[in-house]
């Protein structure tokens, strides 16, 4: 995954530019509330358009071929949204139907990945009255119904409790070793730390350091991540913040 | 499957789930419909029937100025009140007859023939048949039920999909698909011109069964009605109506589209009756108007007005054929604009 000067406008200011390559292993995305870590994922996974620039992601170039760079991604979005009348089984079919999946292959995939997320007791309940860590399996679910190389994480294991966070970077260390591209963001330095091979910190929608954990440190001539992301990012105004 | 199928089938699935759908477009129009015809005609019939065969209680004041010569009678009834109104209409009836039996007494006992008052005798004959007066009757009420039914049916589901996928956030995994808008966009069409048709059917479809109900409750009353549509008709009702309701449901798409959430989408919907119940107010209230061939392209008016004639069986090929082409159109600019709407971050991701 290549980002080139990929630039999104709001009102007349733009707001970030990013220049980065992402490789299999996964990298991350760190940056305080407001940085633009969420903006990037819909830029990347062509919900937002970029006002400038572009990307290429699995040799498909965001701009021309949008939808396959749909294709080609797994998103798992900032806010797990789901159709509250419909099972896991059921959206798991129909976002594989979205992605061409059908038949028997599609069947099959699906119950691969109820048993791999441990969906196996509520995969025919109605979504409505989940829990947030059965919300956040099937929307992983969703993301990986299709098998995609490129996986786009926004915030995983935020809201989730210490079991099923746990579980959730285990599936990310799995997804590592499975050879896919894995791009993590998150406001969470131990997680940044324990599962990135790099990171890119944003700070008001751009790329202030890009790097291995050890690498920022070095640089920026601090113990540790936390200081190192404190020197880069300084001060937060309230508007990012907010 | 294609991404419209897909979606098509899912919104259909989810909607047939969601008790405020189903009541909008099965139970509301099958037991509602129904009883608001049933109930106002059988309680019309029994008013009508108590107040006919009921003692009439008379107060009589100045009774010592009778007989002799001609008295004035007046009789006070309160206009306010329906029975008052019927009964004095019922004690009119009787003196009237009154009236008449004694001139015919005065007369003969002078030996004047009673018919010289009477040159010639009007006798009123309805040439419509009751199934022409059924028709008639139809084509008054019916293209109302048809046009709103086509609006309000798909309601809650065109809501459902635009409004209710920003309120869940289900609409950026949506988005990440690899369907385009538009497919998506055409599949949440299909799926509210889907729920718009059935409940138009189930509705205009029990709303004529209880019509056929009441035809003895219309023949108490004194009016002759058989309720009877022909498969030509009721099919040519049906495709007078599918452009408008295909342009309701773009309509809907585009306007919900704008909310934020569910209620939102309420209250920018609702509105939209009033462009349905104007014009329906000209067709109900004028039912001898025959406008000219154009005015038939006017949006809504006109498949009221070729709904009317159809129910009538009075509609011509020109009548059909200038509103049928006017609403595709319409559909079609509807159809645009929510396109064109889907595709703006502006509005699909207003905050």
């Amino acid at each position: 995954m290549k980002g080139r000067g990929l630039h999104d406008t709001f009102g007349n200011l733009p707001m970030f530019k990013i220049r980065s390559t992402v490789n299999e292993g996964s990298d991350c995305e760190l940056g305080p509330n407001g940085a633009g870590k969420t903006t990037t994922m819909r830029l990347l996974a062509t919900v937002l358009e970029p006002t400038d620039g572009t990307a290429r992601i699995d040799g498909h170039e965001l701009r021309r071929e949008p939808a396959a760079v749909r294709a080609a991604v797994g998103v798992l979005p900032e806010f797990w949204g789901l159709y509250g009348r419909l099972t896991p089984r059921e959206h798991l079919r129909y976002f594989g139907r979205l992605h061409g999946l059908g038949g028997r292959a599609l069947e099959e995939r699906i119950e691969e990945l109820i048993v791999r997320l441990g969906m196996t007791e509520y995969a025919d309940r109605r979504c409505e009255p989940f829990s947030k860590g059965m919300k956040q399996k099937v929307v992983l679910g969703r993301a990986l119904i299709h098998s995609p190389r490129t996986l786009l994480l926004d915030e995983p294991t935020a809201g989730l409790d210490v079991m099923s966070a746990r579980r959730v970077r285990e599936l990310i260390a799995e997804f590592r070793a499975e050879g896919r591209c894995v791009l993590l963001s998150t406001h969470l330095l131990g997680e940044a730390e324990r599962l990135c091979d790099r990171i890119a910190v944003i700070d008001r929608g751009r790329i202030v350091a890009e790097g291995s954990p050890a690498q920022l440190v070095e640089e920026t001539g601090r113990t540790s991540l936390e200081e190192a992301f404190v020197s880069l990012v300084g001060e937060v105004p309230e508007e990012a913040a907010s | 499957m294609r991404p419209t199928s897909v979606v098509w089938f899912k919104e259909l699935v989810d909607t047939l789930r969601d008790r405020r759908t189903l009541w909008a477009m099965v139970l509301g129009p099958v037991l509602v419909m129904p009883l608001l015809i049933l109930i106002p005609q059988y309680l019309v019939r029994q008013q009508m029937q108590a107040q006919e065969t009921a003692t009439l209680r008379v107060a009589v004041t100045g009774a010592a100025h009778a007989p002799g010569r001609p008295a004035g009678l007046a009789v006070l009834g309160d206009g306010t009140k329906l029975a008052s109104t019927r009964q004095a209409a019922r004690l009119e009836g009787l003196l009237q007859a009154y009236a008449q039996g004694i001139v015919a007494q005065r007369l003969a006992a002078r030996g004047v023939d009673v018919t010289l008052l009477e040159p010639f005798s009007v006798d009123r004959r309805n040439l419509a048949t009751p199934r022409q007066m059924g028709g008639a009757f139809l084509g008054m009420m019916l293209p109302l039920f048809v046009v709103l039914w086509a609006l309000v049916g798909g309601m809650y589901t065109a809501i459902d999909v635009t409004a209710g996928e920003k309120e869940r956030q289900t609409l950026d995994p949506l988005l990440t698909t690899p369907a385009s808008r538009l497919q998506l966009l055409l599949g949440k069409l299909m799926a509210v011109i889907t729920t718009s048709l059935s409940a138009m059917v189930l509705a205009v479809g029990s709303m004529l069964v209880a019509f056929v109900l009441a035809e003895p409750i219309f023949a108490d009353t004194g009016t002759e009605v058989a309720f009877r549509l022909s498969p030509v008709t009721a099919l040519l009702v049906l495709v007078a109506a599918f452009p408008v309701v295909l342009m309701f449901a773009a309509l809907e798409l585009a306007v919900c589209l704008f909310a934020r959430s569910f209620k939102e989408a309420q209250n920018y919907i609702v509105p939209l009756q009033f462009v349905v119940l104007i014009p329906a107010m000209a067709v109900i209230v004028a039912p001898d108007l025959t406008p000219p061939p154009a005015a038939f392209a006017a949006p809504v008016f006109g498949p009221l007005a070729v709904l009317r004639n159809l129910f009538l069986g009075t509609a011509t090929g020109v009548q059909f054929g200038v509103m049928f082409g006017s609403s595709l159109v319409y559909a079609g600019l509807s159809l645009a604009l929510a396109a064109s709407l889907f595709r703006r971050e502006r509005v699909l991701f207003r905050t």
